[in-house]
């Protein structure tokens, strides 16, 4: 009997240094740093344990994987430098779809299908970017300002966070004023225009791709040098 | 002058390489990069196990006249040894033997041959740095002190801060100081050898972002610590913490900082600061008085040196040291205080988090320092791992190996000097003479020398006075020199300054005026400068010159034994630590007697499988072997050894049961030992329970295949490091490891567990241990109260143990159980009783101090290395044995052996024989002399501390020139002089 090749510990990708994850000597500093170490039963070098010991099917079917924020400070700590966060998104993709918790996976879905994970359709978005400007374009200083979407040639692509076109548009006024003054040459644009993505978080990486890939399109259909993500 | 070897680097390692070369009649320059000599250690205080310093006991204890006994952490001084500071060796050219040593001495603004050390540039520098001495803690001038103990205690200028205001240079009184000079070369040529003994340095925390150092200002490094501890101090000796002074509370130690960290690219464990921190915690106990709560954050406490283990645990027991199993994250500041919040994980995998007042971080070692490219030249040799962290006993063996590499190259054959005495000069009733120097007429201010004059001239016995304007100059000695010829003088007092300074400068004065060197005495007038009146000053100064020329008065000149030395050894035992120690001794032209109980030479190496090891050991043994100056006696016992140091005889039997008597001047003990047998885990109830040893002996024989194992559980620390065989035999994780990654390597699919307690992969063996976990081998920590339980039910091998990480139980039924059971020694209690040695409570030879002699056994003459001392690996136990055959040279380089100036002597009349003296001699030099009915001081190890003349009842000890009449006598004239 070999050691299967299919396992977490073989196939999660390595960080940079290319260590594997058997490096670790469980010392401990990524759950002494981790800030939810203890959190019902959650503890990082538990995870990288368990993986070593091929034990990937309990961790697929556990809540573990779920409950990290992937802030990365046991990352940034570990002096073996072992992949935590590759691991918990590897674990995450092995989920079926329809066991990952909350919004995530629908939002991945909703992106895939309509370029944004809140499924905002295009009108609707041409719409509140209208609104918004707008009502930014009263304020004193800003009366010319008109929101540049699809700008051939732009020096920076601006893509969105969904919130800012939803629940929090103040906050798009608070960026467009920043470019406004700083005379920033930005566009947005009409399509696709979703600047989160949740295939990170869900461990689905094909997703993942499809959605980079789009605005790796957008940078080159309207020839922009400089992107902004918004998180 | 000939200079025969130029060492780089005046640490500990370089001093006592120094000094093995310079008590076989070497000549050595030693120089350091850094303005003082000691290294890292002029800055620490207090070395465990005993906590106190001891680095005397290094100073060279046959010939000891040859250099002032005197605290070595203040300087070097040896007849044979010529210490530059600031300097660095710049090219080495030529062949070995005749080496072209170019050296550059930094220019430090301060003419060492004017400089009378007043201090008055330095209270007039405005610059205001931080102190490295003192880690930062405190601060200094730009001209300033390096070491505050350093002799010669001249000061230094750093010019990287100084601001050329020229003020040192107004306030100089003897012009001593130059702001322009520059960088001298100086030539050594021809040289036979060089020795790099640089050492490494501390790895910087500040170049890492989770622990706040140099941010937080109460986080500390490991040797900060040991400076705020420190008497010489900040806080002189007391513990605060540095941001605001206050008491500390509690305290943590983060081990392992810059080391065991691949993204520090440092892929190695630094040795030390394991029980370095133990150290500083039980100091740091203390000086609260227990009030104190210490941390030490740990992932494994390797205490790998044979008494770490008991040391350890004394400190966690008597002082409530908490070790944490867990490396901290990073070291966050408290809102408001100055405390700082660390977490970590317990034993329980809990979560905790608590605040300390103190962090300190054990800095390992520095990494990325590279040898100058002179390194690879013939007759250059550095320290093996030059670089790497040692304990103090490991770093004297390295240099003892490198010397002895220098040593190959020739030297000078041991002429000892000829001393004439003028008898006729000598036989006269005591006729002093006093020098009292005015130095440069700098002393007129506070002692009044013609009030001095004038006094001592009414004195009965009235020395004759030389007033020198400067005694230290060449003119002031030949002045001295001058007076002795023209008069009938036969003892000196010389008042001036530094008395160690000059102490090669006195002697041959002694030479040429054929006087002992101890009718010469140097007192230090500047000590009696303290600041009262100068008619106090004066009259303190007086009573010193008076006391002192009252008892050289009543000193006579000592009875001289002198020993002629027998030049050959004795080694016992012919495994690793012997072969080596005989192969040493004959290279050095010293015929050796090599003994070894087994039919057979090479002691456990025997069983060594094909690889480097064995290639070694088998071309020691064919060197050993065909060399024309060693006698092998195989299946030969020592049976009795009588006699000193220098004048040995052993008797041993043959096999054919004859008895010899093999007389020789020194004897190296190298008897061995052996794997430990225990009955813990099953061990003898299953044919699939091996030790580490016989499964390391198997796989290398092939007697044993790893494509028969699919299970593999081995379980380290079996029987050892608890009562009462409570120590680590520090190779058996090591060889678990490489056993593991064998088996991995020709059997992937094999599953192994190791249960471990604390991994000792010390230094560079830490690759080993990365290596076995890439493998895919499981580690499993577990403590003596959770240890693993093993059955044996139906033939087949059950292991329980617990997982602490995962907080689960883990079973496995492995197919091969491999227990580490350590190294016990072999013999020992006869041979200690045959040697009058002594062991340890474990039954290893001791040496006369772990730190200082590590190789010496209590009796001078006599050596003890390999196994039969202490648990070593294979290459560790050959230096041990270089470096007891270099100690054995000091005296079988020389001719005879001659008694120093001061040594006991005893009174046979008043002696009651009680023997108390015996046992309390640090030196065992004192003993019975069955046949006379006498007690006897052997007067080559007797190292005149007076131990012995302190406790003797019937005070039968003499002290060589602190005979009891003259101390009585100054006593005396003390109180005449204060109550007249």
């Amino acid at each position: 009997m070999n050691e299967p090749t299919d396992t977490i510990k073989s196939h999660a990708p390595l960080r940079p240094s290319g260590i594997k994850p058997e490096t670790c000597m469980a010392c401990g500093t990524c759950s002494a740093g981790c800030p939810i170490t203890g959190m019902e039963g959650f503890d990082p070098r538990k995870i990288v344990r368990m993986v070593l010991e091929n034990r990937d099917q309990e961790l697929i079917d556990s809540k573990l994987p779920w409950l990290c924020t992937m802030c990365g400070k046991c990352e940034h700590a570990c002096p073996m430098g072992i992949n935590i966060i590759n691991i918990i998104r590897d674990i995450r993709g092995q989920v079926d779809r329809d066991k990952v918790p909350g919004q995530i996976h629908k939002g991945v879905e909703l992106c895939l299908e309509t370029g944004n994970n809140i499924g905002l359709p295009g009108e609707d978005f041409t719409f509140i970017i209208g609104d918004v400007a707008e009502e930014m374009a009263e304020e004193e200083g800003f009366e010319d300002f008109v929101p540049p979407i699809d700008k051939k040639g732009a020096s920076l692509l601006h893509t969105l966070h969904n919130k800012l076109v939803n629940t929090q548009n103040e906050d798009l006024v608070h960026w467009w004023k920043i470019f406004h003054a700083a005379k920033e040459d930005f566009t947005m644009t009409s399509e696709n225009w979703e600047g989160v993505n949740w295939g990170l978080f869900s461990g689905d990486d094909e997703a993942m791709k499809i959605i980079v890939g789009r605005i790796v399109d957008h940078m080159d259909t309207l020839r922009i040098e400089h992107l902004m993500y918004p998180e | 002058m000939n200079i025969h070897t130029v060492i780089a680097g005046a640490g500990i390692s370089g001093i006592r390489a120094a000094f093995d070369l310079a008590e076989l009649g070497h000549r050595v320059v030693l120089l350091d990069k850094a303005p003082s000599s000691g290294g890292i250690l002029s800055q620490l205080d207090h070395q465990f196990p005993d906590n106190h310093c001891g680095m005397c006991t290094l100073l060279p204890m046959i010939d000891r006249d040859k250099g002032p006994q005197f605290c070595l952490r203040k300087g070097i001084f040896h007849d044979h040894v010529t210490f530059i500071p600031s300097a660095e060796i710049v090219s080495v050219k030529g062949p070995a033997g005749q080496l072209s040593v170019v050296v550059e001495k930094q220019h430090t603004g301060i003419d060492p041959l004017k400089c009378m050390a007043c201090g008055s540039c330095e209270s007039v520098c405005p610059v205001s740095v931080p102190d490295g001495f003192n880690e930062g803690y405190s601060t200094r001038k730009a001209v300033f002190l390096p070491v505050p103990h350093q002799i010669p205690n001249h000061r230094i200028i750093d010019f990287s801060v100084c601001t050329r205001c020229g003020e040192c240079v107004k306030a100089c009184p003897v012009s001593a100081i130059n702001l322009d000079g520059e960088a001298r070369k100086l030539e050594f040529n021809p040289v036979n050898a060089v020795i790099l003994a640089t050492g490494s340095g501390q790895y910087d925390p500040a170049q890492s972002d989770l622990y706040g150092f140099g941010v937080l200002p109460n986080v500390v490094t490991s040797k900060g610590l040991e400076r705020i501890m420190s008497s010489s101090g900040p806080s002189k000796g007391q513990l605060f913490r540095p941001s605001d002074n206050k008491p500390i509370k509690r305290m943590a130690f983060l081990q392992c900082v810059g080391s065991r960290n691949l993204m520090e690219n440092a892929d190695h464990c630094s040795s030390v600061c394991c029980m370095f921190a133990v150290k500083e915690a039980v100091m740091a106990c203390e000086k609260s008085h227990d009030d104190l709560t210490v941390s030490i954050f740990y992932m494994d406490m390797r205490t790998f040196g044979r008494d770490f283990q008991r040391y350890k645990d004394q400190a966690e027991t008597s002082h409530g040291l908490r070790f944490i199993r867990c490396r901290v994250h990073s070291v966050e500041p408290c809102e408001n205080t100055d405390g700082m919040k660390i977490s970590y994980v317990n034993d329980k995998g809990m979560y905790m988090e608590e605040t300390v007042d103190l962090v300190v971080l054990s800095t390992g070692k520095k990494t990325g320092l590279t040898h100058p490219d002179f390194y690879q030249n013939e007759g250059v040799f550095a320290l093996s791992d030059t670089f790497d962290f040692k304990d103090i006993g490991e770093s004297l063996v390295a240099a003892d190996v490198a010397a002895g590499k220098a040593m190959a190259l020739g030297g000078p054959p041991h002429t000892p000097e000829q001393r004439i005495f003028d008898t006729q000069r000598l036989s006269k009733k005591a006729m002093p003479l006093l020098v009292l120097c005015q130095c440069g007429n700098n002393l007129s201010n506070d002692l009044d020398l013609d009030l001095i004059e004038s006094h001592l001239s009414a004195m009965p016995g009235a020395p004759q006075i030389l007033k020198l304007e400067q005694a230290c100059g060449a003119a002031g000695f030949e002045s001295i020199g001058t007076a002795l010829t023209s008069s009938q003088a036969n003892r000196v007092v010389i008042a001036a300054c530094n008395p160690f300074l000059f102490d090669h400068k006195i002697k041959a004065l002694a030479r040429d005026a054929q006087l002992p060197d101890g009718f010469f005495k140097t007192l230090d007038m500047r000590s009696h400068v303290t600041g009262k009146t100068k008619n106090e000053q004066t009259q303190s100064l007086l009573s010193q010159i008076k006391s002192t020329v009252n008892s050289l008065n009543l000193t006579l000149p000592v009875y001289r034994e002198k020993r002629t030395v027998t030049p050959s050894a004795l080694v016992v035992g012919g495994g690793p630590a012997g072969l080596s120690a005989a192969f040493c001794l004959a290279s050095a032209g010293i015929d050796v007697d090599l003994l070894d109980k087994e039919s057979q030479l090479g002691g456990n190496g025997i069983h060594f499988s094909p690889g480097p090891e064995k290639n070694s050991l088998d071309k020691l043994l064919s060197s050993v072997t065909n060399h024309p100056k060693i006698r092998v006696h195989p299946a030969t016992c020592l049976t009795r050894h009588q006699g000193l140091a220098g004048v040995f005889t052993a008797t041993i039997t043959t096999p054919n049961a004859v008895e010899q008597k093999i007389p020789h001047g020194a004897a190296i003990v190298a008897t061995g030992g052996g794997q430990a047998q225990t009955l813990d885990y099953c061990a003898s109830q299953h044919n699939g329970i091996l030790s580490v040893f016989d499964l390391a002996k198997g796989l290398g024989d092939k007697t044993l295949n790893p494509l028969d194992f699919s299970k593999v559980v081995m379980i380290q620390c079996a029987g050892t490091r608890e009562e009462p065989r409570n120590y680590c035999s520090r190779i058996c994780c090591t060889k678990a490891l490489l056993n593991a990654i064998a088996i991995k390597e020709a059997n992937p699919s094999a599953s192994i567990h190791i249960f471990y307690r604390d991994m000792m992969s010390y230094g560079e063996s830490e690759k080993i241990y990365t290596r076995a976990r890439q493998a895919g081998i499981l580690f499993i920590p577990f403590d003596l109260h959770k240890k693993p339980q093993v059955a044996v039910n139906n033939q087949t091998i059950h292991v329980t143990g617990f997982d602490p990480v995962l907080q689960e139980d883990v079973q496995l039924a492995p197919d091969l159980l491999v227990l580490s059971t350590g190294i016990v020694p072999t013999d020992n209690q006869i041979i200690s009783k045959i040697f009058h040695i002594n062991t340890t409570q474990d039954g290893f030879l001791k040496e006369a101090n772990s730190k200082w002699r590590p190789v010496d056994s209590g009796r001078e003459g006599i050596f003890v290395c390999g196994l039969a001392r202490a648990p070593l690996g294979f290459q560790e136990a050959m230096d041990e044995g270089i470096s007891a055959a270099m100690r054995a040279l000091r005296i079988l380089g020389r001719p005879f052996l001659e008694t120093p100036q001061v040594t006991a002597r005893v009174r046979h009349s008043l002696c009651s024989r009680c023997q108390a003296c015996i046992p309390e001699c640090p030196y065992q030099a004192r003993y019975l002399d069955e046949e006379n009915g006498k007690i006897m001081v052997d007067s080559v190890s007797c190292q005149g501390c007076g131990a012995c003349a302190s406790l003797c009842p019937n005070s039968s000890i003499m002290m060589g020139q602190f005979e009891e009449k003259g101390i009585m006598d100054s006593i005396e004239f003390f109180l005449n002089e204060a109550c007249p």
